[in-house]
C-alpha cells in the first residue's frame, strides 16, 4: 500500500496533465448543470454539447492517468500499426486556412460562386489525402546494410521498396531512416520517384560513421505528399538492423618495429636451443659466394649438379599479449575520451598487424574497461573480426588500476611472449601508486617474457600509429 | 524535359490565368494585365538568367508602398473596398515575381493566385468564369504536382555533398580524428532513367485533375446551403420570414420595406399533352390558343382590401370538379402538373379548365364563386402534389367564369382611405368621354398604369409617406412598385368606377427546361393580376409593365440548332446547378432521393428472404426466355454474371491464401523435406544435435563427419560403428550432388543404421545420467 502511494507520488509530474484534464472536465460538467439557462441562451443544445465534451475530457484524462499508473495497460492499446500518420505540411495548412475563409465567406455572403471555388479547392485536397492513403497501402520496405564497417568507411545502405498493389503506382515516396548509437543520432533519406504496381526498386544512401560501437537502425519511415504536397501521410515499418562500427584501424609505422623489436632483441630471452640453427628451414637455393659451407645441402647439390644451400629463416614469431587498460574518469574531458579511442585504435591496429604477419602464435587481449575481459584470438580473418567486434563495443571503466588485471596478464603471459600494456591513465602524473607501471614493477618477478607499458597519449601513440583521415 | 523550366512555366501560366480570370470578373484591365508581361520578364530575367532580383529589404519597402496604395484605394470609395483587397493580392504577386524564388515564394505565388480567383468569383456569376475555373483546376493540379517533383528533386539532388550533422559544441579546429561527425548523403531511387517528368506522370496528373473535379462537384452539390446571417444557426426557412422573398402568398400585404429577393425555388413543373394522342403540346402554343401571351397559373383569389392588404372572403359553396372518366367523350388537353410543397392548399391551374385528376387520395374543391381550387385536406409538407388538369379544346365545354354572386363584395372600397384615388380615377375617366363601356374603361385604366410610362417596375421598396394608404402612396408619390401594387391599384381604381374586381395571386410565366423538357415555374415568377367583371364575364387584366418579362421570355425561346441554343442550355444549366443551388433544391435533388433509396434498400434488407426469392424468380424467368437474352437485359446479365464469377474467383483465392497462412508451418516443413532422400542426413544431424554436435554453417559435411568422429570416437568404436559418419556423408554427397537417389533397399539400410546410432547415443546418455 505504502509502495503504491510512493509510486504515485513519484509519478505526480507525469500524472498532472491527465488529472488537470479530468478536473476541467468535471468543472465543465458541473457548470452545465449549474447554469443550463445561461448556456442555453447561446444555443439550446450548448449544455448537452458541453456535457459531451466534458465527458470526453474526463475519459481521456482518466485513460492517460491509468496508462501512467499501470504501464502494462499499454499492451491493450489499439495498435495503429504505424500506418496512416497524417500530417499537414505548412502548405497544406495555408491551403486549409484559405479553404476555411472561402467557406465562411460563402456561407455569410450566400454566394454560390464562392462556394464553387471552395468546392474546387476541396476536391484536390481530398484527392491528395486519398491518393497518399492508397499509395501507402500494400507496400513493403526493406533495408540492406553490411553487418560491419570501420570508422570513417563510407558504406551504402540499400532501401528497397516493394509495391504490391495491382494498379496504383507509388509516386514520390520519401523514406527516412534514422540510426543512433549512444551519442549520435543521424538520419538519412531516400526518395523513390515511381515504383510501379508489382515493382520492386531500390535506392541507396551513403553513410560514413565516425563513432565505433553499435548503431541501431530503424524503424523506416515512409511518407509521401504526392501529388499536390498538401497532405502528408506516412507509415512506419518495423525494420530494425544493427551495424557494428569497428574502431579505426591505421597502420604501424616503422618506428614500432624499431622500438619494440629492438627492445625485444636486446632483451634476454630464455629459450631452449634445439640445435645449431634454431630457426626454421625455409628453402633450398643455389650457392652464392659468402654462404657458409656448413649450409651446403649435399644431396641436392649432387642431384642438381651445382652447389645448393639450405637456407634457414629466423623465426621471429612470438605470442603477443595485449593488456588494454581503458580508464575514463566519471567526469572526463575531451582529451581523456580521446585517449580511449587512441588506445582502442592502436590495439586494433596492433592486433591486425600481428595476425597478418605471424603464424601459429597466440594473441591474447586482456582488457580492463567496464569489466575485465580475457580474449584469446585465433588466427585468420574470423579471429580478427571477432576481435574488432569486441573492440568496437568496449566501454571504458572508471575503476582504479587493480591488482587483478595485472595478475590476469601475468598469468596469461608464457615464456617467449611479448606483452604490451596500453593504458589511458596518465602515467606521468604525481600519484605514483596508482600507476599501472608501478604495479607492474611490483610484480616483475612473476612476469614472463618482454613487456612494455604504453600510455595512450595521442602524442606518444602517433609515433607508431598512423590513422588515415580525410 | 527540363523539370525546372517546366515548373517555372507552369507556375507562370497559372498566375497568368488567374490574372485573366480576375480581369474578366472585375471587368477592368488595370492592374491585373500588368501581371502577365511582368511575369514573363521575371521568368527569364530573374528565374532563368539570374540577371536581377529584389533584395528582401526592397521587397519589404515595395510591400509597404503597395499597402499604402491599397489603403488609399480602400478609403477613396466604398465600392472599391473589396477591389482594393484584391489589388493588394496583385501587387504582392508582382513583388514576389521580382524576388529570387525559393519554394516558399513559389508556394505564395500559387496561394495568391487562388485568392485572386476567390475574389474574382465574388465579382461575377458568369458561366465562362466557371469554365475557366475548371481549366484553372486542371492547371493548378498539374503545377502543384510538378512543384512536388521540383521540391523533392531539389532536396535530394542538390545535396550532393555529405550533410554534416551540426553538433552541439562546434570546435573551430578538430584535431583528433575521433571527433569528426558522421556523415550521411541521401539518395534517389536508382534506375536507368534519370527522368523526373515522364509521360506516365503527365497522364496521372490528368487523371488526378478529372477525379478532383468530380470530387469538387460532389462537394459543391452536396454541401448543404445553410446560409448563415447575423443570427447563427438560422437556416433559410427561418430566414425567409425576416426578409421578403418574391413568391406566392395567399394574403397580399402592401407596404413592406427593403429589397425583395428573388427566390429561385421551383414551385411547379408541368407539361401539356393532347389527351388523346399523348403528343406534347408546347406551352406557348397552348396559351395562345386561349388568348394569352404567357401562361397564368391562377391560384388564390382575393377580394377584400383592408389596410393595404388583400385577403379572401371565405364564402360561397364549393364544387367537386369533374374527373377524366367523366370527361371521356370530350376532346381535351392535359396539363400534367407537379406542385412542390410550398405550404399552401391552393392548386394552380392554367385557365380555362374542364376537370382535374388528383394523384393518390388527394381531393380538391373549386369555389363556385371565385373558381379558386383548393385541396380539401391540408397538404403534406414534404411531398409534392401531382395532378392532371384537363382543358377542353372546345371553349364552351370548360367551366365558365360568368357568375357574379356577390357583387357588393367585389365593389367594396375603403372610401375613407382612398379618397384621393377615387377622385383621381373619376377625373381620369371623366377626361376621356369617349370611353363608353365598362370594358373600354377597364382597358383604359389598365393601359394607363402599364403603358403610360408614368409608373415603373421595381422590387426595391421604400415607402415615402407611411401615413397614407400604400396604393395611394404608389399612385401619387412613388410611382414605382411591383405587381402587387399594380394589381391593387388597378383593382381599386376599377372598383371606384363601379366595376367589380378581384385580385388573383399566382404565377406568370416560367422557364422551358432543356434537360427535362418540362416547363418550370419558380417562386420568382409569382405574380398578381386582376379579374374584372365586365360584359357578363370575368376578364383578366394585368397592369404590370411586362416589358422586362417579355424580353426575358423572348430570350428563352427554344432554339437548339444554333450555337446560341447550346450556350442557352449551358447558361440554364449554370443557373440551375451552380448559381441557383439552395437547400430546398439540394434536398429535392439529392438528399430526398438518397434517403428514399436508403429506405428502399433498408426495407429490402429487412425483408431479405422475399428479396432473394424475388431475385431468383426473375433470374429464372430470364433464363427460360431466350428472346430476352439478346436485349439490354442480356447485356446487363452478362456483366452481372461476369462480376459474380470474378468475385467468386477472388474469394477462392483469398480463402486459399488464408488456409495457406493457417497451415503455414506444415507447408514449410514439407518444403524442406521435399527432397525426401536427404531426410536421412537431417535426422542424422538431429541425432547429433542432441549430443551437442551441431554442424556450423561454414563447415562442410565432410569436415563435420571428421569432427564427429573425433568427438565421439570412444562411443562409436565401442559399438563398432565408427564408419557410420563417413558413410552418411558419402551417401549425402551422392544424393545431393551426384544426383543418385537412394534405392529402397539402401534407404531401409540407412534407417536401420540411424536407429543403431540413436540407440548407441542414447545408451551413452543414460549411462552418463
Amino acid at each position: 500500500m505504502n509502495n503504491t502511494l510512493i509510486e504515485f507520488w513519484r509519478k505526480r509530474a507525469r500524472l498532472r496533465p491527465g488529472l488537470i484534464m479530468m478536473l476541467v472536465g468535471v468543472f465543465i460538467f458541473i457548470y452545465t448543470f449549474q447554469a443550463p439557462l445561461t448556456l442555453g441562451q447561446f444555443h439550446h443544445n450548448l449544455p448537452l454539447i458541453l456535457r459531451l465534451v466534458a465527458g470526453g475530457f474526463i475519459l481521456w484524462g482518466g485513460y492517460q492517468v491509468l496508462l501512467i499508473l499501470f504501464p502494462f495497460l499499454k499492451r491493450f492499446q489499439i495498435r495503429r500499426l504505424g500506418r496512416n500518420r497524417v500530417s499537414l505540411p505548412r502548405d497544406g495548412l495555408v491551403y486549409l486556412l484559405m479553404m476555411t475563409v472561402l467557406f465562411v465567406g460563402s456561407v455569410l455572403s450566400r454566394e454560390n460562386m464562392l462556394m464553387l471555388v471552395f468546392a474546387m479547392m476541396t476536391g484536390p485536397f481530398v484527392l491528395n489525402g486519398w491518393i497518399t492513403y492508397s499509395m501507402l497501402k500494400n507496400i513493403k520496405l526493406k533495408r540492406l546494410i553490411p553487418p560491419r564497417v570501420m570508422v570513417g568507411e563510407t558504406f551504402t545502405a540499400e532501401i528497397s521498396l516493394e509495391n504490391n498493389k495491382r494498379f496504383i503506382a507509388a509516386y514520390l515516396m520519401e523514406v527516412n531512416d534514422d540510426f543512433t548509437n549512444q551519442d549520435e543520432k543521424l538520419d538519412a533519406s531516400v526518395v523513390f520517384r515511381r515504383v510501379g504496381p508489382g515493382q520492386q526498386l531500390s535506392a541507396h544512401y551513403y553513410v560514413k560513421l565516425m563513432r565505433r560501437g553499435i548503431y541501431q537502425f530503424g524503424p523506416l519511415h515512409v511518407s509521401t505528399r504526392y501529388p499536390l504536397g498538401l497532405v502528408k501521410r506516412g507509415a512506419v515499418f518495423a525494420e530494425y538492423n544493427e551495424i557494428i562500427v569497428h574502431p579505426q584501424i591505421g597502420r604501424l609505422t616503422s618506428h614500432w618495429a624499431d622500438d619494440f623489436f629492438s627492445i625485444a632483441e636486446m632483451a634476454q630471452q630464455n629459450r631452449s636451443r634445439r640445435g645449431v640453427f634454431d630457426d626454421e628451414f625455409n628453402h633450398i637455393r643455389e650457392y652464392r659466394s659468402g654462404d657458409s659451407q656448413r649450409a651446403i645441402h649435399w644431396r641436392s647439390s649432387a642431384r642438381q649438379g651445382e652447389l645448393m644451400v639450405q637456407e634457414y629463416h629466423q623465426n621471429r614469431n612470438y605470442d603477443l599479449i595485449i593488456g588494454l587498460d581503458l580508464w575514463l574518469p566519471a567526469s572526463s574531458s575531451q582529451d581523456q575520451a580521446d585517449r580511449v579511442e587512441w588506445a582502442i585504435s592502436f590495439v586494433g591496429t596492433l592486433c591486425r598487424e600481428h595476425l597478418k604477419h605471424s603464424r601459429d602464435t597466440k594473441l591474447t587481449l586482456i582488457s580492463r574497461g567496464n569489466s575485465l575481459e580475457h580474449l584469446e584470438v585465433g588466427i585468420g580473418s574470423m579471429g580478427l573480426e571477432f576481435l574488432l567486434d569486441f573492440l568496437a563495443t568496449l566501454k571504458p571503466g572508471k575503476a582504479q588500476a587493480d591488482e587483478e588485471f595485472i595478475k590476469v596478464i601475468s598469468d596469461a603471459s608464457p615464456s617467449r611472449s611479448r606483452t604490451v600494456l596500453v593504458t589511458t591513465r596518465e602515467e606521468g602524473d604525481s600519484i605514483k601508486h596508482s600507476h599501472l607501471h608501478t604495479l607492474f614493477e611490483e610484480r616483475r618477478g612473476e612476469m614472463n617474457g618482454q613487456w612494455r607499458t604504453i600510455e595512450a597519449d595521442p602524442g606518444i601513440l602517433s609515433r607508431w600509429l598512423v590513422l588515415e583521415t580525410d | 524535359m527540363n523539370l525546372t523550366l517546366t515548373f517555372q512555366f507552369s507556375i507562370y501560366l497559372l498566375i497568368a490565368l488567374s490574372s485573366i480570370m480576375f480581369m474578366i470578373a472585375e471587368g477592368g484591365v488595370f492592374p491585373q494585365l500588368l501581371t502577365i508581361p511582368l511575369g514573363l520578364l521575371t521568368l527569364f530575367f530573374t528565374d532563368r538568367w539570374n540577371k536581377f532580383s529584389l533584395s528582401p529589404l526592397w521587397a519589404n519597402i515595395l510591400g509597404l508602398i503597395a499597402f499604402i496604395i491599397v489603403c488609399a484605394e480602400f478609403f477613396s470609395n466604398i465600392e472599391g473596398r473589396l477591389l482594393s483587397g484584391a489589388h493588394f493580392l496583385v501587387y504582392l504577386t508582382w513583388i514576389i515575381f521580382l524576388q529570387k524564388k525559393g519554394d516558399t515564394q513559389y508556394w505564395w505565388l500559387c496561394a495568391l493566385g487562388f485568392l485572386q480567383i476567390a475574389v474574382g468569383s465574388v465579382l461575377t456569376e458568369s458561366g465562362y468564369y466557371g469554365l475557366l475555373l475548371v481549366g484553372y483546376l486542371f492547371l493548378s493540379i498539374w503545377t502543384l504536382s510538378v512543384f512536388s517533383l521540383y521540391r523533392i528533386r531539389n532536396t535530394f539532388l542538390q545535396q550532393n555533398t555529405f550533410t554534416v550533422i551540426p553538433r552541439l559544441q562546434v570546435e573551430s579546429q578538430i584535431v583528433s580524428p575521433f571527433h569528426q561527425s558522421s556523415q550521411v548523403r541521401s539518395g534517389v531511387q536508382s534506375d536507368q532513367s534519370r527522368q523526373w517528368l515522364t509521360a506516365e506522370f503527365f497522364w496521372v496528373s490528368i487523371g488526378c485533375s478529372i477525379t478532383a473535379l468530380l470530387i469538387s462537384m460532389c462537394f459543391f452539390l452536396l454541401i448543404p446551403r445553410l446560409w448563415v446571417t447575423r443570427s447563427f444557426f438560422n437556416n433559410e426557412t427561418i430566414q425567409a420570414e425576416n426578409q421578403p422573398l418574391v413568391g406566392f402568398t395567399e394574403n397580399v400585404q402592401l407596404g413592406e420595406m427593403g429589397e425583395i429577393l428573388e427566390s429561385s425555388e421551383r414551385v411547379l413543373e408541368l407539361a401539356i399533352f393532347d389527351n388523346k394522342s399523348n403528343q406534347p403540346v408546347s406551352i406557348t402554343e397552348f396559351v395562345q390558343k386561349y388568348g394569352l401571351d404567357e401562361p397564368l397559373f391562377r391560384g388564390a383569389v382575393l377580394s377584400n382590401y383592408q389596410n393595404g392588404g388583400w385577403s379572401r372572403e371565405n364564402s360561397g359553396s364549393s364544387w367537386r370538379l369533374a374527373d377524366s372518366q367523366e370527361l371521356e367523350s370530350v376532346d381535351l388537353y392535359r396539363q400534367e402538373m407537379v406542385l412542390e410543397p410550398i405550404g399552401t392548399d391552393v392548386i394552380f391551374v392554367i385557365q380555362p379548365i374542364a376537370g382535374i385528376d388528383m394523384s393518390g387520395n388527394a381531393e380538391v374543391r373549386m369555389n363556385a364563386d371565385t373558381h379558386a381550387i383548393r385541396l380539401r385536406n391540408s397538404p403534406n409538407n414534404n411531398e409534392s402534389t401531382r395532378y392532371n388538369v384537363f382543358t377542353a379544346k372546345n371553349m364552351a365545354e370548360n367551366y365558365q367564369m360568368q357568375d357574379l354572386n356577390h357583387p357588393r363584395e367585389y365593389l367594396r372600397l375603403p372610401r375613407k382611405d382612398l379618397r384621393k384615388m377615387i377622385r383621381y380615377t373619376k377625373s381620369l375617366i371623366a377626361s376621356h368621354p369617349e370611353l363608353k363601356s365598362n370594358r373600354e374603361k377597364a382597358k383604359f385604366i389598365e393601359s394607363h398604369l402599364r403603358d403610360s410610362g408614368e409608373f415603373t417596375y421595381t422590387l426595391n421598396m421604400s415607402i415615402q409617406d407611411p401615413e397614407i394608404d400604400p396604393v395611394e402612396d404608389f399612385l401619387f408619390n412613388r410611382k414605382s412598385g411591383h405587381c402587387e401594387y399594380y394589381a391593387s391599384a388597378l383593382a381599386l381604381m376599377l372598383r371606384a368606377i363601379g366595376i367589380p374586381t378581384r385580385v388573383i395571386s399566382g404565377f406568370k410565366g416560367g422557364e422551358q427546361k432543356y434537360l427535362t423538357h418540362q416547363f418550370e415555374v419558380q417562386q420568382r415568377y409569382a405574380h398578381s393580376w386582376v379579374e374584372a367583371y365586365v360584359d357578363g364575364r370575368w376578364e383578366t387584366l394585368d397592369a404590370t409593365p411586362a416589358l422586362q418579362r417579355a424580353e426575358f421570355v423572348a430570350q428563352n425561346a427554344p432554339s437548339f440548332s444554333s450555337w446560341k441554343g447550346v450556350t442557352k442550355m449551358m447558361t440554364s444549366f449554370w443557373n440551375d446547378y451552380v448559381i441557383g443551388v439552395s437547400l430546398q433544391r439540394q434536398k429535392r435533388t439529392f438528399y430526398d432521393p438518397l434517403l428514399r433509396a436508403g429506405k428502399i434498400l433498408g426495407n429490402r434488407l429487412v425483408d431479405f428472404r422475399s428479396t432473394i426469392a424475388h431475385t431468383m424468380q426473375s433470374i429464372k424467368s430470364f433464363l427460360f426466355s431466350p428472346q430476352r437474352w439478346f436485349s439490354w437485359e442480356g447485356g446487363a446479365a452478362v456483366f452481372i454474371i461476369a462480376g459474380v464469377f470474378f468475385g467468386i474467383k477472388w474469394l477462392l483465392k483469398v480463402t486459399i491464401k488464408l488456409f495457406q497462412q493457417i497451415f503455414h508451418h506444415k507447408v514449410n516443413s514439407k518444403h524442406t523435406l521435399h527432397s525426401a532422400n536427404i531426410a536421412f542426413y537431417e535426422s542424422f544431424q538431429m541425432l547429433l544435435a542432441k549430443k551437442g554436435l551441431v554442424r556450423s554453417r561454414s563447415e562442410t559435411q565432410k569436415e563435420f563427419s571428421d569432427h564427429v568422429k573425433a568427438d565421439l570416437n570412444a562411443e562409436l568404436s565401442e559399438a563398432r560403428i565408427g564408419d557410420y559418419p563417413d558413410l552418411f556423408t558419402k551417401l549425402f554427397y551422392q544424393v545431393r550432388y551426384g544426383d543418385h537417389p537412394l534405392e529402397a533397399k539402401q534407404s531401409d539400410e540407412i534407417q536401420q543404421k540411424l536407429t543403431t546410432l540413436e540407440s548407441v547415443l542414447l545408451k551413452e546418455k543414460e549411462s552418463q545420467s
